[in-house]
């Protein structure tokens, strides 16, 4: 059994890394609230784009009339080469969430059969798939727990460009969709060529309103299209890259939460055992005191 | 009364202004200017980057910088969609004023490795932040 000394030694340094995690806990939950504002606060902007894209689609005649060559992001080819963007965060120490997302990018990609290409966002991300020796074309990274929307321009500029020069067909997002702090869900969608959303299903007693409307387009739809995808693509993306925040620091704090548990715990049984060891002590120093004097006086 | 607009200004980071008394609204798009009274037809237009500007019934005028975007106009209801919004009053004359300068000094020095869209956008912006302040004071001196 070890001495008192060194259990004593072993409680300090598990009740200091307690303090630390709890620290951490703290930090990841008062920027998981902002993190989820911020998701909050991006909705109507994502809603309202979305709505003047269908309105522009859906209008009679614009989408027979499209030139595909002038909407790269738009054009449909046959998908030899898939690109995958993966999200995952910069920093570990967030429990399973770096892992949960990269292996399901690892699930999605494995169902590819043609060449396969990959986007990173988040360092983990990168040295995940550069030591698994996949082609990695461009890694983002150093604003995975507190993206802005200028984040998300670049990346989804480079993505776009990256489509238009043909070096995928076809672009996949894996990101993890939040839940709770308990639960996040990783997510793969695709995302390039771009699916015009579909003008939504008349409510009743809205449908008139909405079939009859004809626009003006100032200019002609299909330059406003032309202007007005890539900034859609910008709008999922950093959607994709807000939920992926959340989901991080929501993992982060679950994982700090339970090492924190868990610290005390294991202070609670380490106590326990130095008290043992600490009477153990006493016990064998009082008879090795009275095994003395009973020897001293025998002589 | 019936010949009052909503405006809405939607940036990614918030609800920039929610209006329900505005009388006329003046934009940019990329073809040329126009103007939107009360009840015109639905349209919409993508803009340039420029100022906005809109008049509400206690008559005062209100500048507001765009970041390009989109302006969508349906039932006396107007949604700009824009990445950056800024009111005349936020913005930063002299900062604008360096911008001008850095963005022209770098087009004019071309270099190989020089990001000449990003030059040439970052002028745009603030050549519109710099109008959007003078259109501004104009419309409060008179």
């Amino acid at each position: 059994m070890a001495t008192a000394r060194e259990i004593h030694r072993h409680m300090k340094s598990v009740k200091n890394i307690g303090q630390i995690t709890k620290a951490m806990k703290m930090v990841a939950a008062a920027r998981l609230r902002k993190a989820q504002e911020r998701a909050a606060a991006s909705r109507p902007y994502a809603i309202k784009i979305k709505e003047v894209l269908s309105n522009i689609v859906g209008d009679k005649g614009t989408l027979s009339g499209l030139d595909p060559r002038k909407h790269p992001l738009l054009q449909k080819r046959p998908v030899k080469k898939v690109g995958f963007l993966v999200m995952c965060s910069d920093k570990g120490l967030a429990g399973a969430y770096g892992s949960n997302v990269l292996k399901h990018a690892m699930s999605e990609i494995m169902k590819v059969n043609g060449e396969v290409t990959i986007i990173t966002c988040g360092r983990r991300a990168r040295d995940f798939f550069r030591h698994r020796g996949f082609n990695v074309l461009k890694s983002h990274y150093g604003f995975s727990d507190k993206p802005s929307y200028n984040n998300a321009v670049e990346v989804a500029y480079d993505a776009a460009q990256r489509f238009a020069g043909g070096e995928f067909d076809e672009l996949r997002i894996v990101y993890t969709l939040f839940k709770s702090a308990l639960a996040q869900m990783p997510t793969a969608e695709v995302i390039l060529p771009l699916e015009p959303p579909k003008a939504e299903a008349p409510k009743a007693g809205e449908a008139q309103v909405k079939t009859n409307t004809e626009y003006l387009f100032m200019p002609e739809a299909e330059d406003i299209l032309a202007d007005l995808a890539p900034r859609y693509l910008e709008t999922v993306v950093y959607a994709a890259l807000v939920q992926s925040a959340a989901s991080e620091l929501g993992a982060r704090m679950t994982a700090m939460s339970s090492a924190t548990d868990n610290a005390a715990k294991l202070v609670k049984s380490l106590e326990l055992n130095y008290n043992k060891a600490r009477q153990a002590q006493i016990t064998r120093e009082l008879t090795e005191i009275c095994g003395g004097a009973e020897a001293l006086k025998q002589n | 009364m019936a010949n009052l607009m909503q405006l809405e200004i939607v940036t990614p980071d918030k609800y920039f202004i929610k209006r329900d008394n505005v009388v006329y609204a003046g934009f940019e798009a990329l073809d040329g200017g126009f103007g939107v009274f009360a009840n015109h037809m639905p349209a919409i237009a993508a803009l340039k980057d420029a100022p906005f500007k809109y008049r509400d019934s206690n008559n005062e005028e209100h500048f507001i910088y765009l970041s390009g975007g989109f302006a969508e106009i349906v039932k006396n209801k107007i949604t700009i969609l824009s990445i950056l919004a800024e009111a005349a009053e936020d913005i930063d004359l002299e900062r604008a004023h360096a911008a001008l300068e850095r963005a022209e000094s770098r087009i004019a020095n071309f270099t190989v490795d020089l990001n000449i869209k990003r030059a040439e956008a970052a002028k745009a912006r603030a050549l519109g932040r710099i109008r959007t302040v003078e259109l501004s004071m104009a419309a409060k001196m008179r």
